[in-house]
């Protein structure tokens, strides 16, 4: 398996209560990572109210408390990250989904995340 | 050849492999500092056809000092066996250590096993570890 695309998440809106709220993407949209080792993903935030942030995690098994942020952001825009298993602090492991933290307040975010998993 | 998965199926050799748990939640403990518990040959990995690794430890409990080295050799006799990785527990925490076929010391060879050492007391660790094998060759 050399190259495959994904879309973690195509258009969505997420909304929430306080800064203890967060969201976590529901299990069937998790993506299972094969043996690529790298991976390039863009965030797009369309809108939000208040200050949410939009993470995107990886963890060895399909096990809630084991994933690990590996990219977050937290404004209106479009941005690229790049994670290659020769640098990064964490990989990409087994498994992608996304997670929403909340803000104070009523907040909400609109958001997609695309992407791709290589080898070198 | 033949596959040598280890009791957790780790990894699928032949098909996609898939990351996971080299060792489920386990606790163990060693009476002295003299005590080295060494995973069963029946939990070595085959990692053939792999080049590089990202390796997951978790802890639960461990005694300050503690060491979870993992091994690697190219045939699975003892004596083959050399450091990998060395983690010192530290933290509760996911700590990942990654393995690079360019810049790794020792490289990821065929097997990879796991042992657990304390230079000093007697130890308690309840743990589990992780396991990504990337890049086919």
């Amino acid at each position: 398996m050399a190259q495959s695309s994904f879309v973690l998440t195509d258009w969505t809106t997420v909304a929430g209560q306080g800064s203890s709220t967060q969201v976590v993407q529901a299990r069937p949209g998790w993506i299972q990572v094969g043996t690529q080792s790298d991976a390039v993903w863009v965030v797009e935030i369309k809108q939000r109210v208040s200050s949410p942030s939009v993470y995107v995690q990886t963890a060895y098994i399909d096990e809630d408390s084991v994933f690990q942020d590996i990219s977050r952001l937290a404004t209106i825009s479009s941005h690229l990250y790049i994670s290659r298993l020769a640098t990064a602090t964490t990989p990409v492991l087994g498994w992608l989904r996304w997670r929403v933290g909340g803000s104070t307040g009523s907040w909400s975010t609109t958001f997609r995340i695309t992407g791709v998993l290589k080898n070198p | 050849m033949a596959c040598r998965c280890n009791a957790n199926g780790l990894p699928h050799i032949g098909g996609q492999a898939r990351p996971g748990e080299l060792l489920p939640w386990t606790t163990l403990r060693g009476a002295s500092s003299s005590v080295t518990i060494v995973a069963p040959a029946a939990l070595w990995v085959d990692a053939i056809g792999y080049r590089e690794a990202v390796f997951g430890f978790e802890f639960r409990e461990y005694t300050s000092g503690l060491q979870v080295v993992l091994q690697t050799a190219p045939v699975d006799e003892e004596d083959a066996f050399v450091d990998l990785v060395t983690h010192s527990a530290s933290s509760t925490s996911v700590i990942n250590h990654v393995v690079v076929a360019e810049s790794a010391t020792v490289p990821l060879m065929r097997y990879v096993r796991w042992k657990i050492t304390h230079g000093s007391t007697a130890w308690a660790t309840t743990l589990r570890l992780f396991a990504a094998f990337k890049r086919t060759r």
